[in-house]
């Protein structure tokens, strides 16, 4: 008998029909991705003579990269702030919410709590319209708070949900040690809850500001201005014209995943361990 | 002097509905300075929670608590200058040895310098000298454990609370981490408050022990009078392994004095001539029910015995013999009464055989069947 | 010793700790004026003719009668009903997906295919919409060329000519965005090969769970691959499939922004992509009837509550 073992008990075999059928499934998953760089360094005319390959780095038409830049940027500029202050928002406050549900037994924090629960039947859309004439009621309409504000307050239940679980399964001990130590409530957030739970909080950090970033409804409801549009509303009427630039608008794509790369490259490691702990349950 | 002290302390889990689940029931008990007190009792008898209200995590019901002659019922757990090692050790498990014991102090602020200080000599006092940068997963149980008490060493404190400290070590760990809190305590010269279920902790460690049982104290002695003195048959029952013996039974008068009778409906019940204090505490109760209490090391085979002398020698049927080496523990029957006596080892014993048992008469107790208390 | 009584106790608490109260002031503050009050708002407004602006008047159930006669809305629900279906069947290939990858002897190459699935993520779901958007075109669109270039083409025409579709031309692009007959083969198709990175990484969370005995178990009795999956792999990642299964029928009744973005507001041609949350958003802000559409939210609302109620009744999620 073979000494290696697979997990799934059955002698070694080679995994290789398996391993082809993953990279096919990974290819095809990769392949807008791979069309958005390509094309990004085409003009039409190329781009219709020879859709699929990449063209050599030398005649690489880096003008689509500087028109993306210069139309994308400033939109870019808009969500990275509006994603930033909302993601920190969703996931201080929420921490902070969860900490109270998971660790202080206070009187009426049952009820809150099923308070809490209730909304998560509650679907957004039900929301949108008045809440569009609450923002402008508040004056919030055309501005990047609204976004920042409605972002944080809808993102709360799911983060508090997953968090209040995760904390609750923290040992008691060690609060109580902290409390002995001297610590108070905001010190035992940060020396126990937020270290203990890194891959949890950075997790649901990057689903936060993928949700935000990823955001569209509400920004193309409150947002007026052209200076304040955020990524979604600008691809949104980029995508109108009736005459396209493909190179350009793959430039300005391939941009707007740049933000994004620069987060997964910090959180991934938290995020792939966070999600294969099965910590996010809920 | 009293140091801390326990004044009708209450505790209260409120239900849904009812009055509440008394974990602690009005409690008395003064801790004197320097002293190694343990409270022990059975899963569920509210030492821990006594211990937890001392500490200040757990809010008090009733009554009040007094350290260093001062009131601390409102006052905050880190106010209260106590430390405690909990059971599972608690330790930061993102924090090196070395944070992990600076932790409490960095908290209050104390200099760099004065941290590192205290933390290097408890290092040194407990053996972690080598491992202040490990984190906790690369220790073994007793190192954890180490680290926990210097975690509570550094601070100084006046009260030092332990939580069960020892019952997630193996046997040879425990046996040995136990001369180590004594070594420890008689060092820092400092007043320890020790919660354990284990009555050998309880005996080998305590300069006195408080036996706790559903919420009440039961007694509060030193080990050894509490073994000899048990004011009652739960502690009698609780302190020693194996447990004590209890006859149930009767005085009666005869011509030579005062003689306790089992009760015994199946064989010919044994008899005990009462002398000395212990015909005196049985005058009251003549011809009364009460329970003989016998330890299993006063239990011995009549063969070994020097000058069995008689009217306390009995007849007893083996059921089993387990022999340890140095002793062996015979499991007998009277016919009405299992017990178990603690033999010196002479040769082997057959099942179903029978021995003549001598009991040391000076040890053997009386209780009075109601109250359960001693006579 | 008198007991206290309870509330006393509970009093007694809130005066010594009322300042943790501070700690979930903001959440519960945001949610109540974000979330409950519009919540609250539309239900009150579901009663009125509003127009979004200061005037508006009482017409009592008139908003639900109408949206009861109303095609358009009943046959949204029919579209976002197939809709449900076309995305209980993506579900498949995440599922396959993980047990493949969790199957593999190799720990090291687990983690790099785990690490490999996110990096699509990298591109924001948004940017990937219209991507799919620029593939289906049907002049430059990469789908029409991949059928161009494999003759997939002129099957497809030829079985139209057989149906009598007309739908399939020879001559002409298949329009895949402007055809009404295509608009939800196009939704069924998008995003293929419907691989979740974030699902895929909670199954294997869960199949991770499975001890290795239970496989040698399973292979002494004789069960062969298939039979592990569904004797073994499926009953443990139950859970987290039964809760996607929630989450994503919840968020495709209520979604729609993808049918807002590839087809438009009107739900494309012949309003074939029309579904229930666009006609709300299309009837509040293309038509100003903001009255009309909050009731019509309350309907998509009412319609999930009721399927939610069905389902915690009759599929349990254990916690």
């Amino acid at each position: 008998m073979s000494p290696v073992r697979s997990i799934d008990g059955s002698r070694q075999r080679s995994d290789w029909p398996s391993h082809l059928i993953i990279w096919g499934f990974l290819l095809i998953e990769l392949f807008p991705l791979y069309m958005m760089f390509q094309v990004s360094f085409k003009d039409n005319a190329s781009f219709i003579a020879n859709p699929w390959l990449p063209t050599s780095p030398a005649t690489w038409n880096w003008g689509n990269w500087d028109f993306g830049l210069r139309l994308i940027g400033p939109y870019i500029a808009n969500t990275v702030f509006v994603a930033t202050t909302g993601t920190i928002g969703t996931i201080g406050f929420a921490i902070c919410g969860a900490y109270f549900f998971a660790r202080c037994k206070l009187p009426f924090s049952d009820a809150l709590w099923a308070a809490f629960l209730l909304l998560m039947l509650l679907p957004g859309v039900t929301n949108i319209v008045p809440l569009f004439t609450q923002l402008k009621d508040l004056n919030l309409l055309n501005t990047l708070w609204a976004l920042v504000i409605v972002g944080i307050a809808s993102a709360q239940v799911f983060n508090i949900f997953v968090l209040r679980h995760f904390i609750e399964d923290l040992p008691k001990d060690l609060f109580e040690a902290a409390e002995m130590d001297g610590a108070g409530h905001l010190q035992r957030i940060w020396h126990i809850v937020i270290p203990l739970s890194a891959p949890i909080i950075g997790t649901l950090f990057i689903l936060a500001f993928l949700a935000k970033w990823n955001e569209i409804l509400l920004p193309l409801i409150v947002l007026r201005d052209k200076e304040l549009f955020t990524l979604g509303v600008g691809l949104f009427y980029l995508d109108g014209e009736y005459t396209k630039q493909w190179g350009q608008v793959m430039a300005a794509y391939s941009i707007s995943a740049i933000p994004l790369i620069i987060v997964f490259l910090f959180a991934m490691r938290f995020f792939v361990k966070g999600l294969s702990s099965g910590a996010v349950k809920g | 002097m009293a140091f801390v002290t326990l004044n009708n302390l209450v505790k209260v889990y409120p239900e849904k509905s009812g009055p509440g689940i008394r974990a602690v029931n009005g409690i008395d008990l003064e801790i004197k300075e320097r002293e190694f007190m343990v409270l022990v009792g059975p899963s569920g008898c509210g030492k821990s929670t006594t211990l937890r209200m001392i500490a200040g995590l757990e809010d008090i019901s009733g009554g009040a608590i007094t350290i260093a002659g001062e009131v601390v019922n409102h006052v905050q757990p880190k106010d209260r200058d106590i430390a405690m090692v909990f059971q599972n050790y608690a330790l930061y498990p993102h924090m090196s040895v070395y944070e992990n014991m600076a932790f409490g102090l960095k908290l209050r602020k104390y200099p760099k310098t004065e941290i590192d200080a205290r933390v290097r000599e408890a290092a040194t006092m407990l053996g972690l000298t080598d491992y202040l940068d490990r984190k906790p997963k690369a220790l073994s149980g007793g190192q954890r454990q180490r680290v926990a008490v210097g975690r509570a060493i550094v601070r100084k404190p006046k009260v030092f609370l332990f939580d069960e400290p020892l019952s997630n070590l193996d046997a040879k760990m425990r046996v040995s981490t136990r001369a180590e809190i004594s070594k420890l305590h008689a060092r820092l010269d400092a007043t320890m408050i020790y919660v354990t279920h284990d009555q050998v902790e309880a005996m080998t460690m305590g300069d006195r022990i408080c036996v706790m049982k559903d919420g009440n104290i039961m007694q509060v002695a030193e080990p050894l009078e509490l073994y000899n003195h048990p004011a009652s048959m739960f502690v009698a029952g609780f302190m020693g392994s194996p447990p004590m013996n209890f006859f149930k039974g009767r005085i009666t008068r005869s011509p030579h004095g005062l003689v306790f009778v089992e009760d015994n409906s199946k064989a010919a019940p044994f008899q005990l001539l009462l002398g000395g204090p212990l015909a005196e505490k049985a005058a009251a109760y003549a011809d009364r029910a009460v329970v003989c209490g016998v330890r299993p090391e006063d239990a011995q085979d009549t063969a070994t015995v020097a000058n069995p002398g008689t009217g306390h020698t009995i007849d007893a049927v083996v059921e089993i013999s387990e022999p340890m080496g140095p002793e062996t523990f015979l499991h007998l029957h009277t016919g009405a009464h299992a017990f178990t006596a603690r033999v010196r080892a002479s040769n082997p014993f057959a099942i179903n055989q029978k021995v003549e048992i001598t009991f040391l008469m000076d040890r053997v107790r009386l209780f009075d069947p109601d109250t359960e208390k001693a006579l | 010793m008198t007991t206290l009584p309870n509330n006393q106790g509970a009093f007694r608490r809130i005066l010594r700790d009322w300042r943790l109260y501070f700690f979930v002031v903001p959440s519960a503050l945001l949610v109540a004026g974000f979330a409950y009050y519009p919540a609250a708002s539309a239900i009150y407004h579901s009663f009125f003719y509003w127009s979004g602006g200061d005037s508006m008047h009482w017409i009592g159930l008139a908003n639900f009668k109408r949206a009861f006669h109303d095609q358009v809305l009943w046959q949204s629900f029919q579209t976002v009903s197939i809709l449900v279906l076309f995305n209980l069947f993506k579900l498949i290939p995440s599922i396959f997906m993980a047990v493949l990858i969790h199957r593999l002897a190799s720990d090291r190459w687990r983690y790099v295919y785990r690490v490999l699935l996110v990096v699509p993520m990298i591109v924001p779901s948004l940017t990937t919409l219209f991507i799919w958007k620029f593939f289906l075109d049907p002049n430059i669109g990469a789908l029409n060329r991949i059928l161009d270039i494999t003759g997939c083409k002129g099957v497809l025409v030829s079985i139209d000519h057989f149906f009598g579709w007309g739908v399939f031309l020879e001559n002409h692009p298949i329009g895949w965005l402007s055809q009404p007959e295509l608009v939800l083969p196009s939704l069924f198709i998008w995003g293929f090969p419907w691989i979740g990175a974030v699902g895929v990484l909670i199954f294997l969370a869960g199949l991770q769970s499975i001890n290795s005995e239970i496989y040698e178990a399973a292979e002494l009795d004789g069960i062969g691959p298939i039979g592990k999956f569904f004797h073994i792999e499926l009953p443990l990642i139950l859970t987290q499939v039964r809760l996607s299964l929630v989450l994503l029928i919840v968020s495709t009744l209520q979604g729609y922004v993808l049918q807002l973005l590839l087809l438009g507001d009107s739900g494309g041609p012949d309003g074939r992509g029309m579904v229930p949350g666009l006609w709300m958003y299309n009837r509040a802000f293309i038509a100003g009837e903001f009255g009309y559409a909050c009731a019509v939210g309350i309907i998509i609302f009412a319609f999930i509550l009721v399927l939610t109620l069905i389902n915690n009744k009759y599929v349990r999620i254990d916690k």
